[in-house]
């Protein structure tokens, strides 16, 4: 079983190891093979990834391969389930090492050291191996080996603090932002550096903090504070060069709708949308320095427009006037109400050993004309281990078995029967 | 580990046209601080984001805007006007001179300026072409207008961010325009690297709407069709776990995260030594985080009994010497001191003519053999004509003069 049998994609022909836990490191990962490179995650049923660990529905169970998040960054990946805190183990990556293009490393900072897998000792191995370090403070200075995972994170970048509301708590994204973030660039930067291959012929370290990869995303907030010495504070849905700028009741069960205007011919057409030549014709509105200095009064008067009204509908009136405007739309929307994103096929489904079929979220490169074929949503925690230590490592069927047997490796569990028709995951 | 003084850079040699302003110009920033030679064309009365704020100083000049000093560092400019046929000539040039465009153009407009995809294919097989709308570049949506903050609401994210009952909140820092600059520079790598095997470029079709959406909750698309409940908005705090969110200290926030039952040991070990009174370690509590998640009343009274006496700072030492997840929740103020930042040289010092010499936020990463480098700071306006459309295009002074003339250039 050969992944990225048929058609050809960017990265075909890479080949990238994935040591990681939970979001950014498996988000790298998935990247990559999203366009076509063979990644192999390593994994271990001692210790499975956070999105494993979920328990399937009314079960205090837990069940590796039926925890029901983990397609959601591991799609078309390789599961080796090899034991490293086993030297058998670690000499398994060294040679893996050999034969790849890229290792990703999200674990702790301190154990890729202590694993003796320092990038000093993988370019003794190949000096063409391109190494991704991704933690969440980098892997050098006094705090490298603080815990950080996405919360901690965005608390630390003041993104947490800045998304709130005017005069409000600390609120924060409500996704682990820094880990999606640091998942597309570390894939970025890791194309960055075999394109420098290409001309060096040898490899690198990438040292990526997800600190600084969030903060890099505030950027004109960070020159605030520096240059002006002006620490920003929160200002809800409000833009300092826009409005109305807000997000607005409408008809049903917690429904919204956000408007951006810009520009003066995008409030003349607010307007006319909203049918209401006096608002138009109003001087506490006139323009935009105007609007800002009325914002409340404002938003009184177009939320009693918008509250009424479907949102949907709402936004095709606003938008075919040329008025930006968005309905606040759920996962449920995304999945059942967008006809838009299913155009254009942006969720994403594909088969699973034991679910059958497990339908997920898409990404947010595209490339024109290219559907990359999932040829799995995820595999069993250690589906691939005999693919690996056979097909690319050569290793003899009874040398596999042995080291199966002395508890280094995992092997999958299969399903009797193939996959159970009841646990698959789809709309 | 290595001297990088005079390494070559990772994207040396490749040439990127950048048609972009705010919601565009994060993807030819991360490309041009690798090494690309990114080339930014303004119309000639300069990009509307030369404005945006945050400003130096409240400056109005054209090199004041913080934002555009920030996402233009590194790379050259120069004006061109496409809405002439004159511009639109030296634009092919330039084009066919390049390996990576990007544009942010509605839906069909470079096509209809018969300066489009397909024509510079045509010119240029090798070449990139990114482009970045509200939508993508196809499906029903296509050529709707929309924003910063109506990709979020589209997106999915807002729905999940903010307090329940209140409106969703927009994620601070215009996050979309960011994110699609993160998806847009990923691939046009993609583009640069299956080059070298086919000999063609690609047209990356980035929509805002999608970035968001690729970053929505963890639970995800397969999380809500597995559980058929959606996540709501929990403000500050999770409300279905315990403890996932901010706790008071003597100087701010700072948030603990303790889910797990070592992180929900180490943190209840914490407590009680610090007040002598061991309620918080009864085994009512050592439960799944979900289950302690009833008590979060009581426990987090207990918890900023400890919290309210120390500095975010103070707590923040203390509780990851314990080992369980703690960070404060910094102001930006409070950020650009960060000791961890400055030790990793994150903040690195740019002098530009008008604006002076300013501390910037700097690389998210550093590449071992090919260094993230600061060469120059953002463009002035039509900064590099001379140097790029004589010098390297081989326009001749009169041409030159000719084309500003009759504003072209």
């Amino acid at each position: 079983m050969k992944p990225g049998a048929t058609g050809r994609l960017p990265l075909s022909g890479v080949r990238v190891i994935e040591l990681s836990v939970a979001i950014a490191g498996p988000t790298a990962g998935r990247y990559l093979a999203h366009f076509g490179a063979e990644v192999i995650r390593v994994e271990s049923r001692k210790r499975p990834d956070n999105n494993r660990q979920f328990y399937p529905a009314g079960s205090t169970v837990m069940e590796p391969d039926l925890a029901p998040g983990f397609s959601e960054f591991n799609a078309n990946k390789l599961s080796l389930g090899l034991h490293l805190d086993d030297p058998r183990g670690i000499e398994i990556v060294r040679r893996l090492v050999q034969i790849s293009d890229v290792m990703l490393d999200n674990f702790a900072a301190r154990v890729l050291e202590n694993f003796g897998l320092d990038y000093e000792r993988l370019y003794a191995l190949n000096p063409r191996i391109i190494l991704a370090r991704m933690q969440g403070q980098g892997s050098t200075g006094p705090r490298r080996d603080f815990i950080s995972y996405g919360e901690q994170i965005q608390c630390l970048t003041a993104i947490k603090y800045l998304t709130a509301y005017e005069g409000g708590q600390p609120n924060g994204p409500g996704s682990s932002y820094p880990d999606h973030v640091s998942g597309v660039m570390a894939a970025f930067a890791v194309v960055t550096a075999l394109l420098r291959r290409q001309k060096s012929g040898v490899g690198q370290q990438i040292d990526l903090s997800q600190a600084q990869t969030t903060a890099a995303m505030l950027g004109p907030i960070l020159m605030d504070a520096l240059a002006n010495e002006r620490s920003q504070t929160p200002v809800g849905n409000r833009d300092p060069a826009a409005a109305p700028h807000g997000v607005y009741r409408s008809a049903g069960d917690d429904r919204w709708i956000a408007i951006a205007v810009q520009t003066e011919r995008q409030w003349q057409a607010l307007c006319r949308v909203m049918d209401a030549p006096a608002l138009a014709a109003d001087s506490r509105f006139a323009a935009l320095p105007d609007r800002l200095a009325n914002q409340d009064a404002l938003d009184i008067l177009v939320e009693a427009w918008t509250a009424g009204r479907d949102p949907w509908e709402a936004m095709a009136a606003l938008t075919s006037a040329g008025v930006p405007a968005g309905a606040v739309q759920d996962t449920p929307d995304l999945i059942y109400r967008d006809p838009h994103l299913a155009a254009r096929g942006f969720i994403l489904a594909g088969p699973h050993k034991r679910r059958g079929t497990i339908t997920f979220g898409g990404v947010g490169t595209r490339l024109a004309g290219v559907k990359p074929p999932i040829h799995w949503a995820s595999a069993l925690l250690g589906e691939h281990t005999e693919y690996v230590l056979g097909d690319l490592l050569h290793m003899d069927p009874a040398a596999i078995a042995d080291l199966a047997a002395a508890g280094v490796l995992d092997l999958p569990e299969w399903p009797e029967g193939g996959p159970d028709p009841a646990l698959a995951i789809v709309p | 580990m290595f001297d990088l003084l005079g390494s070559p850079l990772a994207l040396d040699g490749y040439r990127v046209l950048e048609l972009a302003g705010d919601t565009g110009h994060y993807a030819g920033k991360l490309l041009a601080d690798l090494g690309a030679d990114v080339i930014k064309i303004e119309p000639p009365g300069g990009d509307p984001s030369r404005r945006t704020p945050p400003l130096l100083q409240d400056r109005t000049d054209a090199d004041s805007s913080l934002s555009f000093l920030y996402h233009n560092l590194n790379k050259r400019g120069v004006t061109l006007n496409l809405d002439h046929p004159d511009g639109r000539g030296v634009f092919m040039r330039l084009a066919s001179t390049a390996d990576a465009l990007i544009e942010t153009f509605p839906p069909g407009h470079l096509d209809a300026l018969e300066i489009g995809y397909q024509s510079l294919q045509h010119r240029n097989p090798g070449l990139t072409l990114a482009s970045i709308t509200p939508y993508g570049q196809t499906g029903p949506r296509r050529d709707l207008p929309g924003t910063d903050l109506t990709a979020t609401a589209m997106g999915g994210l807002m729905a999940v961010t903010g307090e329940p009952g209140r409106p969703p909140l927009r994620v601070v820092g215009d996050q979309a325009y960011h994110l699609a600059g993160c998806y847009a520079a990923y691939g046009i790598v993609l583009g640069l690297f299956e080059r070298l095997a086919t000999g063609t470029g690609r047209h990356v079709d980035i929509s805002l709407q999608e970035a968001v959406a690729a970053v929505t909750p963890e639970s995800g698309v397969s999380g809500y069709l597995f559980r058929g409940t959606k996540m709501e908005r929990s403000g500050s705090s999770r409300r279905t776990i315990f403890p996932y969110g901010i706790f008071r200290s003597r100087d701010g926030y700072v948030s603990i995260a303790g889910i797990t039952m070592p992180f929900w040991d180490n943190i209840a070990a914490w407590i009680a030594e610090e007040t002598g009174d061991p309620t918080i370690t009864d085994a009512a509590f050592r439960v799944p985080s979900s289950q302690r998640a009833e008590f979060a009343e009581l426990l987090t009274a207990l918890i900023e009994q400890v919290t309210t006496r120390y500095t975010m700072e103070e707590l923040y030492q203390e509780g990851q010497r314990r080992r369980f997840p703690i960070a404060p929740v910094n102001t930006p103020g409070s950020l650009v001191e960060d000791p961890q930042l400055r030790e990793r040289g994150f903040f690195a010092e740019v002098d530009h003519p008008a604006a002076g010499t300013l501390t910037y936020p700097g690389a998210p990463y550093a590449f071992s053999e090919s260094p993230w480098r600061i060469r120059r700071p953002a463009p002035r306006l039509g900064e590099h004509n001379t140097e790029i459309y004589e010098g390297e295009l081989g326009l001749s002074r009169t041409e030159l003069a000719v084309l500003m003339a009759s504003g072209a250039i």
